[in-house]
């Protein structure tokens, strides 16, 4: 099993590591370093290296061991104490350790329908290293449009293949780069746009982190096709490994003659600088994202005039992010029509989703466009991980909308999304079960919007708030008649009348849920209950006197000391003291505490 | 200006092609709503108000982005857009912390603006706090005695320490506006023929009666008692309303009436349906409510029961009285107290007041419950009478019910319950019933259909007075029930505004409140706001002690001493926004009639610094972030002091890097306060109250520099309060300078001089106007007469407007025969370019600056001496226009320039010799201008040869291509213009400057040349003007003898022929004894020369706004008028003649001009004039290029395309 045919090299084991931020985040460097040192040790002569984003999160850290005979061997949750029995039984021993391997059909059933043209690199190649995404076809698109291709070829080539733009909002991204290319100037620029933000949303980061030369090599040939001569990439400081990557990509590419003058002996001249964005969620509106680069406030303004027309320091600009940037090499290597056979009638090829929240596999999966919600979450995704129903499914970020359980036939693209409420975004699919309490996740994510407002514009900067108030004061029990009603009216306000697509999408989470789940915003107002049990001024824990046994573990865990009792008769909790914590149910294994 | 046609709200209208819709609608009449968009900034479409929907347009459009485009279709206030406008304002006042107007003022009933005039009595200007009380209160006399002040109860001060005397302060101006016996009457409207009969001469009745005889309409009392005043004469006790001080207010309303019936009653005498038949249009019934309430307890008709209101009359009618040793007033009113205190001044024995609650439920005034108690008058509480007892026919006892407290009733107070069994009596001889007050509804016995409402009072409108019968209004206490005299006067205005539209055929509809935003109430606001206020105690009212109160009505209080008004307005918090007049938010929650509190949440309260600068004030809590504050800064000036802060609701705007105002690059220009919208930035007051106040807007031209920038002077009667800048003008679009900003608001403060002095024994003594004026022109005369003209001088000021220097150097040439005639500020005039381009004055317009492709800025920081050109000069490098800048050091434009020439100022006639020869030997020359339109060519070229560039280039320090590169920009530039100072600039390289711009054929045509700025007000008007000693007015030579003909006609008088003297040459003459009478205007004199000028033998006279220092003195000295004291005109350095209109009145009472003429007449020579526009009328009949209808136009420079010399050429010159 393997996610990318490779070329072998030289018949040799192959063992790789997971070295995206999700994997170092859960130790993987450690494991590298006893991979090496145990390789050292034994000096045995295998080819150990580090990789990008396998997709498979759930499973950090990471390790494929490849045999010479080209069999694919997953290990999870690898620790660094569990690489010595690795090497001896499966690299010496010649047979893998069977209770640490991901089971191949677990594999299978998460790549049966996953279609990998971003993240063709991902998980495969080392993305410090230019040679891997040499070997794995990379810079051949810029040479063959260097070569045999016109910008206006180029551009007819991208529109064909009927890409649209990943940051969101799906706009065509060929018809885009003709507007830039028309734009009269001698000066223009390509921006490519990696301050991605939305909580739960790590596609961006994952391909700049995996495969930081399908960025290059896509802001090179829209370049090329626009008449551009430098180009920014704009990512999050957040980011510290995708700049890093980035910088050595870049570093490499530069002197390999891929960036700079003259590039591949064309005139074709085109140079890269990173800036990095300060953390402002609204950077990554494409206005202010241009301000930011020239040194400004981060505050969108008006369009039109649109980048193409006047962008960055009034120049015409194009700015793409990282996913539509990553689509372009393979588009112009493998034409439009490989392109345009996957994926719907108005949504061409594949997208990039990462799974969070509730779900048994999360991790980064790439899907053809009209993949269902239901195909993505259960037959990919493995359902939730709790176990309970599925409830919602958040799509699209804090920008986008929640999507009921029952709308899990949905075809994943651009236009059927929107029907729902929701938007396709960037990407984020985040899982939600029966516990969760559709009041509060409005309220999160309007808390993050709001909190992120640049505050030029009145709807968004108070509107927001307003409406942050009216479900604070409903999670609290303190909702009243009337306050539905003033909610809605505010977030039609915010949606229709805001300056730029931040404040116009942040109502998106209150508005869907008002439309799919208005009953639990009524129970939380008129009956004074949290439907989930989640909020905690609307919800009360009790001992369940027949199945208490009086072991105490409950009273010992409180942290206000609210539950008393003798040794072996039940214990009662002090609903004065209880502050809701739920720290008791989480610890009784008799389910005797109830909650109502 | 090509035109597109769209559609506006359903209309098919054009508008020049490349504007926004915002932009299209206004040029058609249709206003866009818009808090964050000025016209000298870009658009940024923050505030969402200007939203409009665009037919074909996803959702709806910005306004002020916008483009308007051909066939476009526009909507500007569809329900839904409006829907959106009222959201968005609402979102900005849910966060909108501040009063719009004062608490005291939203507690009066009349609305009188508290505020504004106690900062008009801080300012002392008393007359106009009269008039301000009277917009809404004409009996400020009475009300300043008696009002209960319900301001004072809401006074903010109340949280830091008692709240301000108001009531006091405004009897103090009531008063004060009597002291002199002409108190202030307001101007009537012309008559407008319609009759209003207003019944009942009480204080509704009598508001109602001013203010509709104001309005021009024929009023007539009908007053049932023998004089006007209803209760306020009948009902209030002579010891708290002098019947004197009534009858002075009550005088000046019936004053202004067309008639008063006296002794008639309504019901008895006459009928309302009378009145109308006998030609009333419109009656106001104002009856009152005078008869007394029963006690409905038995022996209530005995003889010795009186009522308490009845009691009252029969005091001031005089009436035999005979009370008791022991009475009982029965109430807690003021009636109640009033009766109580009367009949101890009657002489009884003792007074009880009988009341069924206790002391803190009494209606009655506090403070006169306490004076009560001082004079003697006990109090039972929580008793109730239940029956009088009689004995022999007479009263001798009461016997009263204890009663206790319950839970509050209808009114809020708690419900007096009787304690069963608790009765007990008490001796009296004699009761007085003063437990309230109803109408005597027999009066309408003949006008049945009249309704009366439950409670039977009469039924009207409670904001329009209506009654059910048309044209019938009524109002006071007899539609309120017994009410205050401050709400009966207020019930009379608002009647008489429903009556003045009923006659004039308006529908009667209420007066539209406007929105008042507040920052909560007493109990609301957070006492630490007020923590750095200084503890000041309220100022005590005088008044009479208790023991000499005994036996008499002498007036209790006396009111406050100038001094004791002053002191009290100190305290005074001036609570109200500063902005209310104008705040562009108010307005449109007022029109759009929001909720305010429709979205309420969290509201930001934000602490304000006061301190942080010196002319600029913010409040953060009023900021609603439009930007455009930010923006001006930025975009306009380039200074950036000022930016966005935090995220999200917590955004705020703030100085930069967080620093106080003051320490940043702030330049106190003002733009910021003048572009904001709200409250949230305001300019300092320079008073010591700052109002706000309706102010005056009188136009005018800013004096503090040659740029001419237009001005608006806000006044109240004789104060400047701040000056704005009106946006639509050519000069300066709205933007000023510090100096334009704040030194006028400033004038206030200086030591003016009122009354003439003269020298007496060395010092100067304050004289009368006759004795100085013919003390001056005697002793001028003498010299004149005695030596001969050209013994006497006249020095001038670039203050004077252009009428004023006219007639100073008429009277120097016609009156004293002299042509020395100079000026100080410019004590030599550079006549170069008058020499070489035929007029001493700057041959292009600021506005070519804009339309330039090349600026060449030569010798000068713009940016430090003339900001307003250097924003000019900013905005067109911005446009794509190419700046150079010559100048030895850095200055501020030097960033946004392509070449800066750092040249030595030494050798500056150096480069542009090796310029002028650059350009001849490369033959950059325009040969066709140089043919046709100049002469001297051929000379200028050939000495020009001996300067080759290369040989001196190494003198400059420059690079020499930085120097051809230059040449070449100007050469080959369409429309280059060249900015310099022309007060410091050499005659020799302002010479040169205007061959470089001969030579390339760069001035005397469209766009292109030489902008000369003069630093002193009126510069280029006194060069105009003739203040020279050897050119006339319009830059005539003396020599020239047509000329001269035409003026010594029109003046009557031969002029002296030779040359005289300029002010160097003056101070020379003065030196050697050739000069030994000087006249001299203007406060740029003592201190640029000394006082050499006014040392004895010379006779000297001074014209000025200030006293001088010390001695010499001049033997006699004048008080001058400054600019905003004087009508006229200035003349810019762009030659635009722009009017400036008097402001305020002269301290000295005279203007100069006023001034001129007398001493011209003293001289012998009679130059009488009307009015200032007279004398312009003269100039313009002597200069053709002055000639009328030229105020705010520029004079021409060429005259039909010739250069103003003989043979209309242009001349090179050598230097």
């Amino acid at each position: 099993m393997m996610l990318y045919k490779r070329d072998k090299r030289g018949g040799n084991w192959v063992i790789q590591v997971g070295l995206a931020s999700c994997g170092i985040a859960a130790g993987g460097r450690k494991v590298y370093d006893a991979f090496s040192s145990e390789l050292r040790d034994r000096k045995l002569d295998v080819d150990l290296k580090q990789t990008g984003c396998m997709g498979m999160c759930y499973n950090e850290v990471l390790v494929e061991v490849s045999s010479p005979e080209d069999e694919h061997v997953f290990y999870g949750h690898v620790t660094p104490d569990q690489v010595e029995r690795i090497v001896v039984e499966h690299l010496i021993g010649g047979k893998s350790v069977a209770e640490w391997v991901i089971p191949a059909d677990e594999v299978a059933n998460l790549l049966a329908k996953q279609r990998r043209i971003v993240l063709r690199n991902c998980g495969t190649i080392d993305p410090e290293s230019i040679d891997d995404y040499v070997d794995a076809g990379g810079y051949q698109g810029i040479q063959k449009v260097l070569h045999s291709m016109s910008p206006q070829e180029v551009i007819d080539e991208v529109t064909e293949s009927g890409l649209r733009g990943r940051g969101g909002a799906g706009f065509p991204t060929g018809v885009k780069w003709g507007f830039a290319r028309k734009s009269p100037g001698t000066q223009k620029y390509v921006i490519c746009n990696g301050d991605e933000g939305d909580p739960g949303a790590f596609m961006d980061r994952s391909v700049l982190e995996s495969d930081p030369h399908s960025v290059i090599e896509g802001m090179l040939i829209a370049g090329y096709a626009i008449g551009a001569s430098e180009g920014y990439l704009y990512v999050r400081t957040e980011y510290p490994l995708a700049i890093h990557r980035l910088e050595i990509a870049l570093a490499q590419a530069r002197e390999r003659g891929f960036i700079g003058e003259g590039i591949l002996g064309s005139n074709f001249d085109f140079d890269i600088s990173i800036r990095q964005g300060a953390g402002a969620f609204v950077c990554g509106e494409e206005t202010a994202l241009m301000m930011s680069i020239e040194g400004q406030r981060g505050m969108p303004r008006f369009r039109p005039p649109f980048p193409a027309q006047s962008g960055l320091w009034g120049k015409p600009t194009n700015i793409n992010n990282v996913e539509t940037l990553a689509n372009v090499a393979w588009i112009i290597l493998n034409g439009a029509n490989a392109f345009n056979t996957c994926g719907t009638d108005r949504s061409k090829g594949t997208k990039v989703f990462a799974l969070a929240g509730k779900i048994a596999h999360g991790g980064l999966i790439e899907v053809p466009m009209g993949i269902t919600l239901r195909e993505i979450v259960f037959d990919i995704g493995g359902g939730t991980s709790s176990g309970l129903a599925l409830k919602a499914i958040q799509l699209g970020g804090p920008s986008g909308g929640i999507i009921p359980a029952s709308l899990i036939d949905t075809p994943v693209d651009y236009e059927s999304v929107t029907q729902t409420g929701a938007i396709m975004g960037s990407g984020g699919l985040i899982v939600m079960d029966e516990s969760a309490c559709v009041v509060d996740v409005a309220k999160f994510f309007l808390n993050f919007t709001q909190d992120e407002s640049c505050g030029k514009c009145t709807f968004c900067r108070i509107g927001t708030v307003r409406m942050l108030e009216i479900l604070d004061k409903i999670t609290r029990g303190e909702g009243k008649e009337g306050d539905l009603e003033i909610l809605e009216e505010l977030a039609q306000g915010v949606k229709s009348s805001s300056l730029c697509g931040l404040g116009q999408t942040t109502p998106n989470p209150v508005l869907t849920t008002l439309r799919y789940f208005r009953s639990e915003y009524e129970a939380h107002i008129y009956e004074k209950k949290c439907p989930a049990k989640k909020c905690q001024a609307l919800i009360n824990y009790e001992i369940i006197a027949e199945k208490c046994p009086g072991c105490g573990l409950c009273a010992k865990y409180c942290p206000t000391g609210a539950i008393s009792g003798r040794k072996k008769q039940p214990y009662v909790i002090d609903p004065e003291k209880c502050i809701r914590c739920g720290l008791c149910n989480s610890v009784c294994r008799l389910g005797a505490i109830s909650v109502y | 200006m090509a035109k597109v046609r769209f559609t506006l709200n359903g209309k098919t209208l054009e508008a020049a092609a490349g504007s926004t819709i915002l932009e299209a609608a206004q040029q058609n009449g249709v206003e866009i709503p818009t808090l964050c968009h000025d016209p000298r900034l870009k658009p940024t479409a923050a505030c969402r108000l200007c939203l409009v929907e665009v037919e074909g347009a996803r959702g709806t459009m910005p306004a002020c982005v916008t483009s308007i485009a051909e066939g476009m279709v526009v909507r500007t206030a569809t329900n839904e857009l409006i829907k959106i406008r009222r959201m968005a304002l609402e979102l900005l006042l849910s966060d909108h912390y501040g009063d719009c107007v004062a608490p005291c003022k939203l507690a009066c009933p009349a609305g009188i603006d508290v505020q504004g005039y106690i900062g008009l009595i801080a300012n002392g200007q008393y007359r106009e706090a009269l008039k301000l009380i009277k917009e809404t209160n004409p009996l400020p006399l009475v009300i300043g005695r008696v009002c209960p002040r319900f301001c004072e109860t809401e006074c903010r001060r109340n949280l830091v320490d008692e709240p301000i005397a108001i009531n006091a302060l405004k009897r103090f101006v009531a008063d004060y506006d009597h002291s002199d016996g002409d108190p202030y009457i307001p101007e009537v409207k012309p008559a407008t023929g319609h009759r209003v009969a207003i019944i009942g001469g009480g204080p509704a009745g009598l508001s109602a009666a001013y203010y509709l005889a104001l309005e021009g309409h024929e009023v007539s009392i009908f007053e049932s008692n023998p004089q006007a005043g209803g209760m306020l004469r009948y009902g209030i006790p002579e010891y708290r309303l002098p019947k004197e001080v009534l009858d002075k207010e009550i005088a000046i309303i019936t004053g202004l009436c067309h008639q008063i019936n006296l002794n008639v009653s309504l019901g008895k005498d006459f009928t309302i349906q009378g009145l109308k038949n006998s030609g009333y249009e419109a009656i106001f019934i104002a009856l009152g409510a005078q008869e007394s309430q029963s006690m409905r307890v038995e022996g209530e008709d005995l003889p010795d029961v009186l009522s308490g209101i009845g009691f009252l009359r029969d005091v001031v009618l005089k009436k035999e009285l005979s009370l008791g040793q022991r009475l009982a007033v029965i109430g807690g009113g003021n009636t109640a107290i009033d009766a109580a205190r009367t009949a101890l001044r009657l002489g009884a024995g003792e007074v009880i007041v009988v009341y069924r609650r206790s002391r803190e439920e009494m209606p009655a005034n506090a403070e006169e419950i306490e004076q009560a108690k001082e004079e003697g008058v006990q109090f039972h509480f929580l008793a109730n009478p239940v029956k009088i007892i009689a004995q022999n026919g007479r009263v001798a006892s009461i016997e009263c019910t204890k009663m206790a407290l319950g839970e509050p009733d209808s009114s809020g107070r708690r419900r007096p319950e009787p304690i069963v069994g608790s009765e007990f009596t008490m001796e009296v001889d004699t009761v007085i019933a003063a437990i309230g007050q109803t109408i005597d509804a027999s009066s309408f016995s003949q006008d049945g259909q009249i309704k009366f409402n439950r409670r039977r009072y009469i039924e009207a409108n409670e904001e329009t007075m209506e009654t059910s019968l048309k044209g019938v209004f009524a109002g006071g206490d007899c539609v309120s029930g017994p009410a205050t005299v401050v709400e009966a006067v207020a019930a009379g205005r608002r009647a008489a505004i429903s009556i003045n539209q009923y006659l004039s055929d308006q529908p009667v509809a209420p007066v539209g409140k406007p929105y008042n935003c507040i920052k909560g109430e007493l109990d609301e606001i957070a006492i630490s706001d007020y923590d750095d206020v200084v503890r000041i105690p309220r100022t005590k009212i005088p008044a009479l002690a208790p023991k000499e109160r005994w036996n008499n009505f002498n007036e209790i209080e006396f009111g406050f001493t100038e001094e004791m008004a002053k002191a009290e307005t100190e305290r005074c918090l001036a609570c109200g926004c500063q902005d209310v007049f104008e705040c562009k938010l108010r307005q449109l929650a007022t029109e759009y009639n929001v909720d305010g509190d429709h979205y309420a949440g969290r509201k930001r309260h934000l602490p304000i610094n006061k301190d942080e600068h010196p002319h600029i004030l913010r409040d953060p809590n009023k900021c609603i972030l439009c930007g455009r504050c930010v923006r001006i800064c930025d975009e306009v000036q380039g200074i950036d002091a000022l930016g966005f802060t935090n995220r999200g609701f917590d955004t705020m705007v703030e100085p930069t890097l967080g620093m106080p105002l003051a320490e940043t690059r702030c330049v106190s220009c003002g733009q910021c306060v003048s572009t904001c919208p709200t409250g949230a930035l305001t300019a300092k007051v320079q008073l010591p109250k700052p109002g706000p106040w309706k102010v005056e807007t009188v136009s005018s031209i800013c004096p503090y520099c040659g740029i001419g920038c237009n001005i608006e002077l806000n006044v109240i009667g004789d104060k400047i309060v701040n000056v704005t800048s009106p946006i639509e003008n050519p000069v300066n679009n709205g933007n000023l300078c510090q100096k334009g900003a704040f030194n006028p608001c400033s004038i206030h403060n200086l030591k003016r001089l009122r009354t003439p002095f003269i020298r007496r024994n060395g010092d100067l003594v304050e004289a009368s106007w006759e004795e100085a004026i013919a003390l001056a022109g005697e002793g001028l005369q003498k010299i004149r007469d005695r030596n001969g003209g050209d013994k006497l001088a006249l020095l001038s000021s670039t203050q004077l407007t252009n009428e004023e220097n006219y007639l100073v150097q008429k009277m120097a040439r016609a009156a004293l025969g002299t042509n020395n005639i100079g000026c100080l500020a410019i004590p030599a005039v550079d006549e170069s370019l008058m020499k070489s381009l035929g007029k001493n004055a700057s041959t292009c317009s600021y506005s070519d600056i804009l339309s330039s492709d090349l600026i060449l800025v030569i010798g000068c920081d713009i940016t430090e001496d003339y900001p307003i050109i250097s924003l000019k000069v900013r905005e067109a490098v911005a446009k794509g226009s190419k700046l150079v800048v010559i100048n030895p050091r850095a200055t501020r434009l030097d960033s946004l320039a392509r070449i800066n020439l750092r040249v030595n100022s030494r050798t500056n006639l150096a480069l542009l010799r090796a310029m002028l020869n650059y350009v001849i030997t490369y033959d950059l020359v325009d040969r066709d201008f140089v043919q046709s339109r100049t002469t001297g060519f051929e000379d200028f070229a050939r000495e020009m040869r001996r300067y080759p560039l290369e040989e001196v280039a190494g003198t400059f320090w420059v690079k020499p291509s930085r120097i051809i590169e230059t040449i070449q920009l100007y050469a080959q530039a369409k429309r280059p213009v060249i900015v310099l100072n022309a007060d410091t600039i050499k005659p020799a390289e302002l010479t040169l400057i205007s061959d470089l711009a001969l030579i390339t054929g760069n001035v005397g045509r469209d766009g292109a040349g030489i902008i000369a700025l003069r630093t002193p007000g009126n510069a280029q008007g006194l060069i105009d003007m003739g203040v020279s000693p050897d050119h006339l007015p319009g830059q005539l030579p003396i020599t020239d003898v047509a000329a001269r003909r035409k003026f010594e006609t029109t003046w009557h008088r031969s002029l002296p022929l030779e040359e005289g003297k300029d002010a160097i040459g003056i101070i020379e003459g003065v030196k050697k004894g050739n000069i030994q009478g000087i006249l001299v205007f203007g406060t740029d004199t003592a201190g640029k020369m000394g006082n050499d000028i006014f040392q004895p033998p010379i006779f000297s006279v001074l014209v000025d706004t200030m006293l001088p220092e010390k001695p010499p003195y001049p033997n006699v000295v004048l008080p001058g008028a400054n600019f905003a004291e004087s009508e006229g005109t200035y003349t810019n350095c762009e030659r635009r003649i722009q009017h400036l209109h008097r402001a305020i009145h002269p301290v000295s009472g005279k203007e100069n001009w006023e001034v001129v003429s007398l001493l011209a007449s003293a001289l012998g020579y009679s130059m009488d004039y009307p009015s200032v526009s007279s004398i312009f009328a003269e100039i313009a009949g002597l200069v053709p290029i002055f000639k009328a209808g030229v105020y705010g136009k520029q004079w021409p420079f060429l005259e039909d395309g010739r250069f103003a010399s003989q043979n209309g050429l242009a001349k090179f010159r050598l230097a």
